[in-house]
């Protein structure tokens, strides 16, 4: 049993290795846990559960790249972006009106609400300078690098630096001349610098140059790619962890038993390796990043081009073809796209409550957008219309770039929402605060649960009474009300959702594991070897740690499994009531609360498959794992 | 049983106030959703407090909640708070021949007390500031100054604007006992009060004329009990009794019904569905626990095993929906699915009615059991297999008993004694899957009523229903040791 690992006497077996032979090692020598291995390995259930765990898990760690609304990789002109830069006047002109303005009659005009408004002529002529350069970059990166205009806007930046550094110097006059430079500048490059828009070529422009960019990737942050590669090390673990023991280890039972530790440090190691690499390439995530490359892309705001060419180029191509369509490589293989090109909060209100695609109810005229079946169900009149998804008086559905056609079965495979949104897009982002909400509540209330179980059964005594009086207190209460109660008055925004619902869990969930960490402790008290170490004159921290605590996790370990399982469960309740994960956000139950009519049979079936398949996972292997560790309780 | 009680009391009240945030600013928001900012907002959570009496402290509104005594706005019962009222009253204005007969609103003064939670610094601040403009005699920079401080001191927050009223119309009250009555300082305390609160109450000049500034301070105390929000009394001793010991569970916050009525009504609805639910998990499991066991290791057994097993992981809202989705309208529409009743229960007959009310509490009930069966039935084959391995099993066997005599008579009924028990586990998975099963099937009972409570965050009614709850839960583990001691003569409660 678990003590046994404990109390091995040492023998040196490195030198019997050699002298016996090597089917010593593989009969005799199973540990605790190699037992509990083998044991597990027989279960075909438990390995299915966790196979299916894992590729739930995987789901989640890649969300970003299965389901986003950006595309993968995109060789394009932002013409919406550049038109916007080459509006420099503004602050020109905004610049030259503080140049004008007395210092005194400056800071009396300033707003004493806002704290960061700058407090000198100086400073805010400077701030001015600052944004035109940002747009100035934005122009120099699409601009070909031979064209002749960027000649004005080097001049339009020594005029702005000019006059800048003159105010600072205190040198008025300097100031006006150049700032006034500067804006007549600035209105020749509005003029002379405006883009060339392929659709209407006949306005004439600057011929802009395609880049390539990889925005999904870029909005990935390290801790996302943290957690894909530790899924892709775990999940490969029964493959490497055979070459390691095989070859590496040459099978040796003694050697692989002391390597259990490196392998998962080195899975980590590597994992962190990856991140930073991944930081170290892509640099930080945007917090703000609300450019819409879907939309832009469908109203030609973002030009798709090959990288390197110039609409100039584009347009000149067409002038020669004499046609309107583009010539060359198909536009649509420019941008890339994840497999479901939906973002998890991106609203597209025309499809709402739209029926999976590939059911007959959600078909769509192609020539109009809108419903075929609308018509019929509002000649059944009841009102069923106006929940029946895409109506007659909705607007027409249109297909963004990237999206398949309207009437093709995987569209919406699992339908859409209120607001569009697509199901199995937020299914496949809300299986990451789910399946987190699951393990994160579970560790958290492992570990207030063995802090004070082991207090109450070290100590015992008064402080046991104490703890034991707390502990029936809080069992009475159904610990599903405890928990609504307690996010019904934590008000929003105090925390993430998701950090309040976990924390919520683990302070109502824990009592059970300090119980039985308790138990194990009076059980534990007297056993021989923790006799032998206080007789050994050991301090009570070490008996704990290293004698008592060890020996009483694995009832832990197994109601930690079945914690996972019921915080997910939980979970879904709560977000099912409208008390925990609220939108845009998206968890399992959530999704579920977006609607209870009968109509949207699609909203309620599959996020609740979903928690079904992972909570009977999770108990699966729960169970497995119980009859591993300890065979006697077998049920 | 009665310290367990206290104890859940005491947490629910603790998570109420613990929990990051203002309570009141907690309830307020589901009352008015982010009206108005600022001051305005501030203003109007004074005024919440106060009426719901969650400006005093905590230790007070527990002991208020729990009860027996009634405590006043100023933490006092009633036998230890002096009684004073607070009136308005309607004067009748002496009035010439032929005019119509009119009244005036005019407040009694009383003495009035600072209000609880005033600490000492600001106590004796205020008695500076207000002396100095009371007493004869001063410096009248001196009294200027204490005017501007005064006032600055109101101005801060909602809660010192009203410990400066208070002590302002204490200050009033007692110039009136005392004073001659054409002092200044009457007059004098009503521009600051004009200050501060930007009212200025309008005098009857027929009144004044009889009762000189006499007037004055009752127009003030009328306008302090009415729109200054003090129109909270003090603990008369009319309501002497009151809290959780009396059985007074408190008021809804929004209609103002006592929430120990309206769990009353809705516990005749939560009850039998509850009752029904044990009923059936017991009636259902021990069958199915016995089938296992003597079918071990078959594949019906691994199949029924695992069956339930699958059962067991089914989220309770989502089995709910998928019974309304199977059985409703949109699928073999056998069943009604929402609430307890037809539209036209009224006029059915007797018979009609029992019909009605069984088939639509078929689904809840169902799911309502489910899952305890699931969980029941697990525990009843783990308790019977251990059993079975017992050595006088093996012996009943040896002497050749019948299969079914050993099962039935010396297998099962050893095994019930840990199943009986459980019977304290079921209880809080039941009333925890009511509220949900509640709100799926919209059946108006206690799980929804909390439910509600909590959407509109209404702690009486959160607070009575969670404590039902566990005196509930109490009973049921009380049950289930009478129970085991009533089947297992070994155990004796002492």
């Amino acid at each position: 049993m678990a003590e046994s690992k404990r109390n091995v006497p040492r023998i040196d077996f490195e030198s019997m290795r050699d002298a016996e032979a090597p089917e010593f090692a593989s009969e005799y020598a199973k540990d605790y846990w190699d037992l509990v291995f083998e044991q597990l390995g027989r279960r075909w259930l438990f390995k299915t559960g966790v196979a299916v765990l894992t590729l739930l898990y995987g789901v989640a760690a890649f969300a970003p790249l299965l389901a986003s609304d950006k595309p993968v990789s995109v060789q394009s002109v932002a013409l919406g972006a550049y038109s916007k830069a080459v509006r420099v006047s503004p602050m020109a002109s905004s610049a030259l009106n503080t140049a004008k303005l007395d210092e005194a009659a400056y800071v009396a005009g300033l707003d004493p609400a806002a704290v960061d408004a700058p407090p000198s002529r100086a400073a805010s002529v400077r701030a001015e300078l600052d944004a035109a350069q940002l747009r100035l970059g934005t122009m120099r990166s699409m601009l070909a690098p031979d064209a002749e205009e960027r000649a004005s806007l080097e001049a339009f930046e020594a005029a702005f630096l000019e006059g800048a550094e003159a105010l600072e110097r205190g040198d008025g006059e300097a100031a006006l001349e150049a700032l006034g430079r500067a804006k007549t500048e600035s209105r020749a490059i509005r003029k002379a610098l405006k883009p060339l828009d392929p659709a209407r070529a006949d306005r004439g422009g600057v011929g802009l140059v395609a880049r390539q960019s990889q925005p999904l990737y870029e909005s990935i942050a390290a801790w996302e790619a943290f957690l894909m590669a530790l899924w892709i090390a775990v999940a490969t673990w029964p493959v490497w962890n055979r070459l390691v023991n095989g070859v590496l280890l040459r099978g040796n039972r003694y050697r692989v038993r002391a390597a259990r530790r490196w392998k998962l440090v080195a899975v980590l190691l590597l994992s962190l390796v990856c991140a930073f690499a991944w930081r170290a390439h892509f640099g930080p995530v945007a917090s703000f990043d609300s450019s819409d490359w879907k939309g832009g892309i469908t109203d030609g705001s973002i030009v798709l081009l090959e990288e390197g060419r110039s609409t100039a180029d584009l347009v000149a191509e067409r002038a020669e073809s004499g046609d309107a369509a583009p010539a060359g490589p198909d536009a649509s293989d420019l941008a890339v796209w994840a497999p479901i090109p939906y973002g998890y909060a991106e609203l597209h209100e025309d499809e709402k409550f739209r029926a999976p695609t590939w059911t007959a109810r959600a078909e769509l005229d192609p020539e109009t957008g809108r419903s075929v079946f609308a018509l019929a169900s509002e000649s059944a009149g009841d009102g069923g219309a106006a929940v029946a998804g895409v109506s007659a008086e909705s607007n027409p559905v249109e297909i963004r770039a990237g999206e398949l056609p309207l009437n093709h079965p995987w569209r919406h495979a699992l339908g859409t929402d209120e607001s569009g949104r697509d199901i199995l897009t937020r299914m496949i982002w809300g299986a990451r605060i789910s399946l987190s909400v699951g393990i994160l509540s579970a560790a958290l209330l492992t570990l207030i649960g063995v802090v004070i179980g082991s207090i109450a059964g070290f100590f015992g005594g008064r402080v046991d009474d104490l703890i034991m009086r707390g502990i029936e207190i809080l069992q009475t209460i159904p610990a599903l009300f405890l928990i609504l109660l307690a996010l019904a008055f934590t008000p929003p925004g105090t925390i993430p959702p998701m950090f309040a619902v976990v924390i919520v869990i683990a302070v109502v969930r824990w009592t059970g594991v300090a119980r039985l960490v308790r138990g194990e402790f009076m059980r534990l008290r007297d056993a021989e070897f923790v006799v032998a170490a206080r007789a050994l004159g050991f301090s009570s921290r070490r008996t704990i740690f290293r004698h008592v605590l060890p020996n009483a996790m694995s009832p832990v370990l197994v109601a930690a499994a079945f914690a996972v399982a019921s915080g997910i469960l939980t979970e879904s309740a709560v977000s099912f009531l409208g008390l925990g994960i609220k939108e845009p956000q998206a968890s399992w139950g959530g999704v579920v609360n977006e609607s209870r009519n009968v109509d949207l049979w699609w909203i309620q079936v599959f996020p609740g498959l979903a928690i079904f398949l992972t909570v009977t996972c999770y108990n699966l292997v729960g169970d497995a794992i119980r009859d591993a560790m300890d065979p006697k309780a077998r049920v | 049983m009665i310290p367990t009680t206290f104890g859940i009391a005491l947490i629910v009240f603790g998570l109420y106030h613990i929990a990051p945030g203002d309570p009141a600013l907690v309830a307020m928001g589901s009352a008015a959703d982010g009206q108005g900012t600022g001051s305005d907002t501030e203003s109007k959570l004074d005024e919440f407090r106060r009426k719901n009496g969650l400006d005093r402290s905590f230790v007070v509104q527990f002991l208020d909640y729990v009860g027996p005594f009634n405590l006043g706005p100023d933490g006092h019962p009633w036998f230890t708070s002096p009684r004073t009222e607070r009136r308005v009253e309607d004067t009748d204005v002496p009035v010439e021949e032929g005019e119509a007969p009119r009244t005036v609103r005019e407040g009694r003064p009383v003495p009035i007390e600072l209000p609880f939670g005033t600490t000492d610094d600001e106590r004796n601040a205020l008695d500076r500031l207000v002396g100095a403009l009371g007493t004869p005699g001063i410096d009248e920079g001196v009294r200027a100054e204490a005017r501007a401080e005064l006032i600055a001191f109101a101005a801060g927050s909602g809660a010192a604007k009203s410990k400066a009223l208070a002590r302002i119309f204490q200050a009033l009250f007692e110039n009136r006992i005392s004073g001659p009555d054409e002092v200044p300082v009457i007059d004098r305390l009503a521009g600051v009060l004009t200050e501060i609160t930007g009212d200025t109450p309008t005098l009857d000049a027929a009144l004044e004329a009889r009762d000189g500034r006499r007037h004055l301070v009752k127009r003030w105390f009328a306008w302090y009990y009415t729109d200054g929000g003090a129109d909270r009394t003090r603990n008369t001793g009319d309501e002497r009794w009151g809290g959780v010991l009396v059985g007074d569970l408190g008021r809804e916050l929004e209609n103002k019904t006592p929430v120990a009525e309206e769990l009353g009504k809705r516990l005749k609805v939560t009850v039998p569905l509850a009752a029904a639910a044990v009923f059936l998990t017991y009636l259902l499991a021990l069958p199915l626990g016995i089938f296992s066991v003597r079918r071990q290791g078959t594949v019906a057994d691994g199949a029924l095993t695992l069956g339930l097993f699958v059962l067991y992981s089914v989220p309770t809202f989502w089995a709910g929906l998928m019974l309304i989705l199977i059985f409703g309208k949109t699928g073999l529409d056998w069943l009604p699915v929402i609430g307890l009743f037809d539209k036209d229960h009224d006029q059915l007959t007797a018979a009609g009615k029992v019909w009605d009310v069984a088939l639509h509490t078929l689904l809840p009930v169902a799911t309502l059991t489910y899952g305890g069966l699931a969980y029941l039935s697990r525990q009843m084959r783990a308790g019977m297999l251990d059993v079975i391995r017992q050595d006088y099993i093996r012996t009943a066997r040896a002497k050749g008993l019948a299969e079914g005599s050993v099962v039935y008579k010396h297998a099962l009924r050893n095994s019930m004694i840990p199943v009986l028990t459980l019977l304290a586990s079921i209880l809080p998975i039941l009333v925890g899957g009511s509220l949900i099963v509640e709100v799926v099937f919209n059946i108006e009972g206690m799980g929804k009523y909390a439910y509600d409570g909590l959407l509109k965050r209404d702690f009486y009614i959160v607070l009575a229903t969670t404590l039902f709850v566990g005196v509930m839960t109490q009973l049921g583990i009380l049950l289930s040791d009478i129970a085991y001691a009533l089947v297992d003569p070994r155990i004796r409660l002492s």
